[in-house]
């Protein structure tokens, strides 16, 4: 069974991809990251990346929205599209990209600013609000939507690493949406989370999945099972198994996805 | 080694010896008819206990299992293909406690010999449980198969015995008592292959992932 | 609860004592150091301070004075004769009246000496303030010359006076005697610029040239610095380069200040011209010195900035300008500015390299631009100290505490601006 082709199994065929790596290659100075990589994420469904530890998730994620080109030495060979187009083409406007690509990352990394100022910076630098009041509309709603408004809504004021650790995050993914993506990524965003902040995050994801496209790295198969819709599985740079994630937890095909997936190996 | 593994182990040894028991306690069973013994026969119901007494254990581990474990893939199929032939062996020993007060009712009354086929009906279905207890230890998909194919003629050839003692009955009237039990043990004899049908079709889709269950009723 | 008597124990213990006695003396040590150090600070602020002392206080004289019409004005012009008028006279004319028996022209000339060669000049001020009081007398408060200040202070120690004649002294007992001598806190001490008269020179002009200085110093070196600094951490290329431009600016911070200077001579002052001995080139001159400080300390404070605030900038989809002005550098400005302040009270004691541009002259007036010949405070206490009259030995000291003030309240706004700044992240 060849890896990489999705899997249309019953009720994707709805689904249009948003995200397509067609032959990905990329390296990090002399060493190879990523071989022959051949994945799509689809529009609206949650697409989790699982795999051991160095097996190149995060590379392949950090390709999609470039931000692999502060990185230095590194080379990325193939293509990746966004709806089509090349992300890595001449008339790509790197900085427009990343707007409509949002990265959550493994650490909450809140800016030292007001709760407010957080959320309201990427609006204003990419000009989505023409008056103050559209900017309170965009900072409340996506507060709102990353169900944090209840708990800051009288601490707008007040920086946002003084929030909790899964409050910091949820402002982050509040940061993500205000400036309105169309696909959010996400690194591991609970690895650094106790187990409620991570349920409220799981809950949050579900929700945006709606309309969003989501592709999350996880190290937590459990996780992986109960918010994914399509799951791919790394091993060593290579993408072995991508398919249904019900699928993927009761019948892998690939004798490496089972042995991953059941803890023989990890 | 993961943690789960010894905990499935003991889960797979657990249902094999229900199996030993259970195929012994139809062998007990069958033997009190053949030999119209009714003390052997008497004592199936304590055996029985003891396969009651399993079926309770492995509900415990399975729900235990999966719980803690939160096994996926090859575990989670063996692990609930476990369950469900705990239930089915759990049912064969039922049948061989029928079986068994059948043997205590045909001692009770005059000797009638056993009708050849039903003895042969009652060999088969005893090769056909073994089977697939045995393609169940093997992990073995292809024995299973087989297994599912026997089922057929077990159910012919209940039909034959049943319709050759409905013909003694209506022949000779004295000894309705005798071929009424003939009839039930036929019967019982049949469910028991039953259930080593469903035994198998549960091993497939543990090593398999193809679900088989009820392929002729669905098909048509 | 038996206690433990094998010899293994009694080893441990040994150890254990062995142990806690040498932390014991480590800290004794540590503690001894800075005893040492504090010492050493104390001793020689106290050298400094006791030192200056005399240069605070000065003592004036209160001395009728006639506005004699005759003397002032002999021509009856009225108020037009006043600014011209012949004050030494009037001044004359009071001593010989108070002492008649030195009437003598080297005794009347001692007597003058005893007053400032500014006395004339101050009655000359309060006569043009009430020009009314021509032809009327006043008592008026004289500063005494910088020998007769000396002798009245030393009047309590070693005896001084050596350079007074015995007239003067005894004139100057005359007057204590009768109380007419008065000790004032010596603003004119930081009010005035410098002067050939001890007596009569002040700091001020030192503080001033020092401050136009290090503004020139600081306007150039913080923006062009914090640039160069931002550029090389955060958008040059990472290679040979930039590793060769690194080493070059870790080397120019420890290049010999006095290099500058002959820079500054060569460039600015031979080459574009620009005014000698002005805190404009001064300034320019310190700023090229200070730059690598600032560069340094900058880089640092931005390296410094965690690489994930950068990663959460770029993926709301920031550009590399926007990350660099928006986030680093304000997380990275208690840093730098720490760093530049530093840099500053380096350049602040500074002699050598503005020895170069000139700023050794002697300057009198008060700089009142960048472009005004200006001296700065560590010339000015090196000039003093170089200095024949006794009594500038006090005033150099007193230069002394002012430059360690300035230091001092440059240091606190320091602190005081990274307090304000400081965010944590």
């Amino acid at each position: 069974m060849p890896s990489g082709e999705p899997r249309q199994a019953g009720g994707s065929e709805r689904y249009l991809t948003k995200i397509s790596a067609r032959d990905l290659n990329v390296f990090y100075g002399e060493k190879q990251a990523l071989y022959d990589v051949n994945l799509d994420i689809l529009r609206n469904t949650v697409t989790a990346l699982i795999g051991p530890s160095g097996c190149g998730k995060s590379t392949f994620i950090r390709c999609v929205n470039r931000m692999n080109d502060v990185v230095v030495g590194c080379r990325v060979e193939g293509k990746i599209t966004l709806d089509g187009d090349d992300v890595y083409g001449e008339e790509i406007d790197v900085v427009q990209l990343r707007a409509r690509i949002g990265m959550v990352f493994q650490k909450p990394n809140p800016f030292p600013k007001s709760v407010y100022e957080n959320v309201a910076y990427g609006p204003r630098i990419h000009g989505l609000a023409s008056s103050r009041a559209e900017l309170d509309e965009i900072v409340m709603s996506s507060l709102e939507r990353a169900g944090l408004l209840a708990e800051v809504k009288d601490r707008l004021g007040d920086s946002g690493t003084s929030l909790s650790g899964g409050q910091q995050q949820r402002l982050c993914i509040a940061r993500a949406i205000a400036v309105n993506p169309e696909v959010i990524l996400m690194d591991e965003p609970c690895s650094a989370l106790d187990p409620i902040a991570t349920a409220k995050i799981e809950e949050l994801i579900e929700t945006l999945r709606r309309n969003y496209t989501i592709a999350i790295v996880t190290h937590s198969m459990q996780q992986a099972a109960r918010i994914s819709q399509r799951t791919a599985f790394f091993h060593l740079g290579r993408v072995v198994e991508v398919g249904e994630t019900a699928q993927i937890f009761t019948d892998p095909h690939e004798p490496r996805t089972r042995d991953y997936v059941t803890g023989r190996f990890g | 080694m993961r943690v789960v593994d010894p905990v499935l182990q003991e889960l797979r040894e657990s249902l094999l010896r229900m199996g030993s028991l259970a195929e012994a306690i139809l062998e007990k069973a069958l033997t009190a008819v053949w030999k119209r013994d009714a003390v052997a026969a008497g004592e199936v119901k304590g055996d029985d206990l003891e396969i009651d007494r399993l079926d309770v254990a492995i509900d415990e581990a399975v729900l235990r299992i999966l719980a803690t474990q939160a096994p996926v893939a090859d575990d989670l199929r063996s692990v609930i293909a476990a369950k469900m032939i705990a239930t089915d062996l759990e049912r064969v020993g039922d049948l061989a406690r029928n079986i068994a007060k059948g043997a205590v009712r045909l001692a009770e009354h005059p000797e009638v010999a056993i009708p050849p086929r039903l003895r042969s009906l009652g060999d088969e279905v005893q090769r056909v449980l073994h089977r697939a207890l045995d393609s169940f230890a093997d992990g073995d998909a292809v024995v299973a198969e087989a297994v599912l194919e026997q089922d057929d003629q077990v159910d012919a050839d209940q039909d034959v015995v049943i319709r050759a003692a409905i013909e003694e009955i209506t022949g000779r009237p004295d000894l309705v008592s005798q071929g009424v039990d003939f009839i039930l043990i036929a019967k019982n004899l049949e469910r028991v292959a039953d259930h080593a049908t469903n035994i198998a079709e549960d091993v497939i889709l543990a090593t398999q992932a193809r679900n088989v269950k009820h392929a002729a009723k669905l098909e048509s | 609860m038996t206690e433990l008597r094998n010899p293994e124990a009694e080893a441990t213990r040994g150890r254990l004592r062995r142990r806690y006695r040498a932390e014991r003396r480590f800290r004794a040590y540590g503690a001894a150091a800075i005893g040492v150090a504090l010492l050493a600070l104390a001793g020689l602020l106290t050298s400094v301070v006791l030192g200056a002392l005399p240069a605070f206080w000065q003592h004036e004289v209160r001395l009728p004075v006639h506005f004699d019409r005759a003397l002032l004005d002999p021509d009856g012009r009225g108020a037009a004769a006043l600014p011209d008028a012949n004050y030494a006279a009037v001044l004359k004319q009071a001593l010989r009246e108070r002492f008649p028996e030195y009437a003598g022209r080297s005794e009347q000339r001692q007597l003058s000496a005893l007053l400032s060669m500014q006395a004339p000049f101050d009655v000359r001020e309060r006569l043009l303030a009430e020009p009314a009081k021509l032809g009327r007398s006043e008592e008026l408060r004289l500063l005494l010359s910088d020998e007769a200040d000396l002798f009245l202070k030393s009047q309590d120690g070693e005896g001084a006076g050596a350079g007074l004649s015995e007239v003067q002294q005894s004139v100057l007992e005359a007057w204590l005697a009768e109380g007419r001598i008065e000790l004032v806190f010596a603003w004119r001490f930081l009010r005035s610029g410098d002067s050939r008269e001890p007596e009569l020179a002040g700091v001020w002009g030192a503080v001033v040239g020092s401050f136009l200085t290090l503004a020139i110093t600081l306007a150039l070196s913080f923006p062009v610095g914090a640039a160069a600094a931002l550029y090389l951490e955060e958008f040059a290329a990472k290679g040979r380069l930039t590793d060769w431009i690194e080493i070059n600016i870790n080397n120019l911070a420890a290049v010999p200040s006095i290099v500058f200077g002959l820079l500054g001579l060569a460039l600015f002052l031979n080459l574009f011209g620009l005014p000698r001995s002005a805190p404009l080139v001064g300034g320019m001159v310190l700023a090229l010195m200070t730059l690598p400080t600032v560069i340094i300390a900058g880089r640092a404070a931005i390296r410094s900035v965690p690489p994930s605030i950068r990663e959460a900038a770029l993926g709301v989809g920031a550009s590399p300008l926007q990350v660099a002005l928006q986030h680093v550098l304000p997380l990275a400005l208690p840093g730098l500015l720490t760093g530049t302040i530093l840099g500053m009270a380096r350049a602040l004691g500074e002699t050598a390299p503005l020895l170069m541009i000139g700023m050794v002259a002697f300057i009198v007036d008060v700089p009142r631009s960048v472009s005004d010949p200006a001296t700065v405070l560590p010339v000015q206490i090196f000039l003093w100290a170089d200095a024949p009259e006794r009594a500038f030995m006090a005033k150099t000291s007193a230069a002394i505490l002012v430059l360690l003030g300035f230091l001092v309240s440059m240091n606190l706004l320091a602190i005081l601006l990274r307090n304000r700044f400081e965010r944590r992240w």
